[in-house]
């Protein structure tokens, strides 16, 4: 089907192999959805940003060719352009029933229900934290993204970056803790 | 059925543990899957994003106008009607009365000669006639619509049951027109530019409206006519029936005759009256 569809991108030097967009669609689209998942935490927007930033790469097919890692140029897209939409939407916008799905399916459902819960709660604190902290630790969680790679999305520092890392980390603790003791 | 661990030093159950709870939040999203078919979703929607015309609506590529991609379906629909709101605009804001050039040129293209039976854009109520023989149109003929050239000034003979009508015999109406176009609208041209027919016929263009025909008659305005006409006495009753006096007259020398023909009867005596 991807190679049914497979649009070649016209680069500018024709010496250079030439770069498929459906290559690049089946190798990063998940990452991208999951980077913009993790900022939107909707699936539809999600995929819109993904979608979004494929029409950034055909519209700067040109410096593709010069980019040294692609996958931090589209990281970076991707991000950026769900920060931007973040902007945009409601709190109320996000899947409610995402934190619903994420417990274990063999759990009692009084027991998923409250670990439903628990993550909603974790996430109304992640999206109170300060927002350097919150980004740094969002993408943090995804596997793909190393510290090298994070501080490039981020224009910092790798020790910026873990700095952030331990600073939401703990500025979460806390606010957990104190969540549980009120 | 699992149950949930607890643990063994703070008898806390393990989900209540704050790093577990950031590490299961954390977990959910680094599993996060997108929904099945995503990326022939994308390309086919940039394969038509690709395929759609790109440079009418560049100007959008403003970050703030923006449009999200999977709205992007109800692009056409929106920018067929932006675009034929500005062509109404234009077409309303470039229209003018005077005949244009390109009326000129369509006019160039119609027939030169008319049947007799198509003379019927003249009035034959319209006494207009001028010393040339010439019948002035029945309808104004002042807008630049080239197909209102159909009902150019005609120039009709004394012998007009039999040969066909030749519409304005030494210059072509495109001339005509271009001439026209050349004046402002409403106006009859200077003779100097044109010779005495063609200033007749530029007469008859510009001519002004006629006005509308009277009301129909009424009834005495008809008999009146009638007696005026053919002098008959009939008419003349008839006429003079319509005078109220005159009938009031009439009407009870009518009576009269009718009681000298028929008179009274005479009274009924009663039975008991002779006596």
């Amino acid at each position: 089907m991807i190679e049914e569809l497979s649009l070649v991108l016209p680069l500018s030097r024709p010496t250079e192999t030439d770069t498929s967009l459906a290559a690049l669609v089946e190798s990063y689209s998940a990452v991208l959805f999951r980077v913009a998942y993790s900022i939107l935490r909707n699936q539809a927007e999600a995929e819109d940003i993904v979608q979004d930033t494929f029409v950034r790469v055909i519209e700067h097919r040109r410096a593709l060719s010069e980019l040294r890692d692609t996958r931090v140029w589209l990281v970076r897209i991707a991000w950026n352009l769900a920060l931007d939409r973040r902007r945009r939407i409601r709190p109320e916008q996000m899947d409610d029933a995402f934190a619903q799905q994420l417990p274990s399916r063999n759990l009692a459902a009084d027991i998923a229900l409250d670990e439903a819960q628990q993550i909603q709660t974790v996430f109304r604190h992640i999206d109170r934290l300060p927002r350097a902290e919150r980004q740094a630790l969002l993408l943090s969680a995804l596997d793909e993204l190393n510290t090298s790679e994070i501080a490039q999305i981020m224009n910092k520092t790798e020790s910026a970056i873990r700095a952030l890392i331990f600073r939401a980390r703990a500025h979460l603790r806390e606010r957990l803790n104190k969540g549980d003791k009120a | 059925m699992n149950s949930p661990q607890t643990n063994p030093e703070t008898r806390i159950p393990e989900t209540r543990i704050p790093e577990t709870r950031i590490d299961h939040a954390l977990d959910a999203l680094r599993h996060a899957q997108p929904r099945a078919g995503l990326e022939p979703r994308i390309l086919h929607a940039l394969e038509s994003g690709r395929k759609r015309a790109p440079s009418l609506f560049a100007f959008l590529r403003l970050p703030s106008l923006r449009v999200p991609a999977r709205r992007a379906a109800s692009l056409p629909v929106w920018a067929a009607a932006a675009a034929l709101t500005l062509i109404a605009l234009a077409a309303v804001l470039l229209h003018r009365p005077t005949p244009t050039p390109h009326s000129t040129a369509l006019a160039t293209t119609e027939p030169a000669t008319m049947e007799p039976g198509l003379a019927g854009g003249f009035s034959p109520l319209n006494t207009n006639t001028r010393t040339n023989g010439a019948l002035a149109p029945a309808q104004p003929i002042l807008s630049s619509r080239p197909k209102r050239t159909a009902i150019l000034p005609t120039r009709l003979t004394s012998d007009l049951s039999s040969r066909p009508i030749s519409v304005l015999s030494s210059r072509p109406k495109a001339a005509l027109f271009a001439a026209a176009a050349e004046r402002p609208a409403g106006r009859i041209a200077p003779a100097q530019h044109l010779t005495p027919e063609e200033a007749a016929d530029l007469a008859d263009l510009h001519a002004p409206s006629h006005p509308a025909p009277p009301l129909p008659l009424t009834p005495q305005e008809k008999a009146l006519l009638r007696l005026v006409r053919y002098r008959n006495t009939t008419q003349l009753a008839e006429l003079a029936a319509l005078n109220p006096e005159v009938s009031a007259a009439r009407d009870a020398q009518e009576a009269a005759a009718f009681h000298a023909f028929f008179p009274d009867p005479p009274p009924l005596h009663q039975p008991g009256d002779s006596e």
